[in-house]
C-alpha cells in the first residue's frame, strides 16, 4: 500500500486496514509522525507526542488483538490544537506566557475522542491566544500553507488545517471565536466544521471570548468531519438512506447577495457560484434573502470579543506584557478600553441580530455562501487580495455564525489559478449539523470529478 | 462634560496600559475611536432589548436524545 494514498485516507478507510489486521496503530502513528518531521519547516505543531503516541498506539493494537475496540476511533491518529488541554503534555496556547503550562487532566473534549480510540499524534500551532487569523505566530514561527509556503495557513487553528492537508492526522479538534475553524480550513483546502454554539465541551480548552468561543473538528472529509462530531458532540446524526441523483431536493438553498457575495474576488465568487448550480442541480432550491442587521454583527462581536479577552487576560497583560506578540498585545489593551455600557450595548444587539438570523433562517434551510473573500495571502501581508483589511477582511464572511453562535462548515470548492484553495461555506440554523453535513455530503459526492476534498499539495 | 474633563478621562484610561510608547499610544487611541464609532450602529440595535448571554444560546445545543456515537456502527 502506498504509503500517501493511507496517510491521506477517510477514516473508514483507515479502521478497515486496522480491524482487518493489515495495518497496525503502531504503524500508522509511526507512519504519521515521520511525516509531520519531515514537514517540520511548516511549523504546523508546536508539540510532537513521538513516543508517547507510540505507546499509545501501542496500548490500541494490543487491546484490538484481546479483542477490545474502544470505538470508531481506535488506533487512529489525530491532533489538537494547541490550547485544548491534554494530561502530561504542555499547553502553551500558542503563547509564551503558557509555555511551561502542562494541565493535570485532559479537555472532556479530548477525553471523548481518546474513549472512542484515538490516538493524539501532537498540538498544532496556533495565532497567539487564538488571537488572530494569520497564524503568524512570534514564539513558535509562522504556519506555512502548504499549497505555497510562502502563504500564511489561515488561523487561528492553522497548524490544525496545515498537518491535515500535508497528510498527517485524519482530524484535528480546532477552536472558532470569529471563523478560526473555517477559515484555515478554507485557505487549506479541508472541511472544517463550527457546529452550534455549546453543542461540543468548552472544558478545559483555554477560552478567548466565551460567548464566541466554539470548539469543531477538522477533517479531510466530510464524513470523517460528521464522526468526529459525533464523538466530540457525544450524539448522533440521522443517517442518510441511500443516495439518490436529486439528494437535495426540497432543499432551501438560501443566497445572501447583499454583504456575502460584496467586493469577493472574482475568482472566489465564480468558484462559488459554480458549487451553488451544483447544489442546484442536486434538487437545491434558491431563496434570496437579506438580514440588514448582519451589517452590525462586526460591530458586536469585535466588541465582545475585545472584552471578554481582556478580561480573560487581563492580569498578564498587564504584569508580562513584554512576553506578548504585538498584535495580540494591542489587541487585548485594546479591550481594557471597552467601557463596560458597550460591552452591554453589544451583548443587547446581539439578542436581536440573532432574532432576525432566526427569522430568516425559516424561510432556508441552509445558507451558501464564500467563506473568505480571497484565497490565502502571503506571509506578512496586511490586505487580502481584494483589498481588504487581512483581519477584518478574513474575519468579515465568517464571524456573522460566531455573534449568532448558528453552525457553520467550510469545504473545498475549487482552486484560484495559481493554485490556491478556495473555500465554500454553508451555515444552519441552531442544531441542525444534521442538515448542514448532509448538504455539505452531497456536495463533496457531487464533485467527484473533481473531487477538491483529494487533491493534495507537493509536501 | 467640558473638554478638560474629557481629556481626563482619556487619559486616565490610557493610562491602565502601562508602558505604552507614544506611538503604540496614537495607534491604540485610533483604533478605540474606531471600535467606538461602530458602536453608534450597535446602540440603536440594542435599544429596548435584554442582554443576550451565552446560556441562552447554549440551550439550542442540548443534545438530542437517543443512541449515543457508535451504537449505529
Amino acid at each position: 500500500v502506498n504509503p500517501d494514498d493511507v496517510a491521506y485516507a477517510p477514516i473508514d478507510a483507515v479502521a478497515s486496514l486496522l480491524s482487518h489486521g493489515e495495518l497496525s496503530s503502531e504503524e500508522l502513528v509511526g507512519l504519521h509522525l515521520e511525516r509531520a518531521h519531515s514537514q517540520a519547516e511548516l511549523n504546523a505543531f508546536i508539540s510532537l507526542l513521538d513516543e508517547g503516541a507510540i505507546e499509545e498506539a501501542r496500548r490500541s493494537d494490543d487491546e484490538r488483538r484481546r479483542g477490545r475496540v474502544r470505538g470508531p476511533l481506535h488506533g487512529i491518529p489525530l491532533t489538537a490544537k494547541d490550547l485544548v488541554w491534554a494530561k502530561g503534555v504542555r499547553t502553551t496556547s500558542g503563547s509564551k506566557i503558557f509555555a511551561g503550562f502542562v494541565p493535570d487532566r485532559d479537555a472532556p473534549v479530548l477525553a471523548r475522542l481518546r474513549a472512542a480510540g484515538a490516538v493524539l499524534l501532537g498540538k498544532t500551532n496556533l495565532h497567539e491566544l487564538a488571537y488572530g487569523v494569520s497564524n503568524v505566530n512570534p514564539h513558535y514561527g509562522p504556519v506555512r500553507n502548504p499549497w505555497d509556503r510562502r502563504r500564511i495557513s489561515g488561523g487561528s487553528s492553522g497548524g490544525s488545517a496545515v498537518s491535515l492537508a500535508a497528510g498527517v492526522g485524519y482530524g484535528s479538534i480546532g477552536t472558532d471565536t470569529g471563523g478560526s475553524v473555517r477559515i484555515p480550513s478554507a485557505l487549506c483546502g479541508i472541511v472544517g466544521l463550527k457546529p452550534t454554539y455549546g453543542a461540543i465541551s468548552r472544558e478545559g480548552v483555554t477560552p478567548l471570548s466565551w460567548s464566541l468561543d466554539h470548539v469543531g473538528p477538522m477533517a479531510r472529509r466530510v464524513e470523517d468531519v460528521a464522526l468526529l462530531f459525533e464523538v466530540m458532540a457525544g450524539r448522533n446524526l440521522p443517517r442518510r438512506a441511500k443516495s439518490s441523483p436529486a439528494p437535495l431536493s426540497g432543499t432551501r438553498l438560501g443566497i445572501h447577495g447583499r454583504y456575502f457575495f460584496e467586493n469577493v474576488d472574482e475568482e472566489v465568487s465564480v468558484t462559488v457560484e459554480r458549487a451553488v448550480a451544483a447544489l442546484v442541480s442536486l434538487g437545491g432550491e434558491i431563496v434570496e434573502v437579506d438580514v440588514p442587521e448582519v451589517a452590525i454583527q462586526g460591530a458586536c462581536r469585535n466588541t465582545i470579543a475585545f472584552a471578554e479577552a481582556a478580561s480573560f487576560h487581563e492580569e498578564d497583560l498587564r504584569n508580562r506584557p513584554e512576553e506578548l506578540g504585538a498584535d495580540t498585545r494591542e489587541l487585548l489593551r485594546l479591550g481594557l478600553l471597552i467601557p463596560a455600557t458597550d460591552y452591554l450595548a453589544a451583548l443587547r444587539a446581539r439578542r436581536r441580530i440573532v432574532r432576525s438570523f432566526r427569522n430568516a433562517f425559516a424561510a432556508f434551510d441552509v445558507l451558501v455562501a464564500p467563506m473568505t473573500p480571497s484565497a490565502a495571502p502571503e506571509i506578512g501581508a496586511s490586505v487580502l487580495d481584494n483589498g481588504e483589511d487581512l483581519r477584518a477582511g478574513l474575519l468579515r464572511l465568517a464571524s456573522p455564525f460566531n455573534t449568532t453562535g448558528f453552525p457553520a462548515i467550510s469545504l473545498p470548492c475549487g482552486f484560484t489559478g495559481d493554485g490556491r484553495p478556495i473555500g465554500l461555506q454553508l451555515a444552519a440554523a441552531p442544531g441542525q449539523e444534521g442538515r448542514l453535513l448532509e448538504v455539505a455530503l452531497a456536495y463533496q459526492e457531487s464533485q467527484s470529478e473533481a473531487d477538491w476534498s483529494m487533491r493534495r499539495p507537493a509536501v | 462634560m467640558s473638554s478638560e474633563n474629557e481629556d481626563w478621562l482619556g487619559e486616565a484610561a490610557l493610562g491602565a496600559v502601562r508602558g505604552l510608547r507614544d506611538e503604540e499610544k496614537k495607534r491604540l487611541s485610533a483604533r478605540l475611536a474606531s471600535v467606538r464609532d461602530s458602536m453608534k450602529s450597535l446602540r440603536a440595535a440594542a435599544s429596548g432589548e435584554e442582554p443576550l448571554f451565552p446560556s441562552e444560546l447554549e440551550r439550542e445545543a442540548e443534545p438530542e436524545s437517543g443512541p449515543q456515537p457508535g451504537d449505529a456502527r
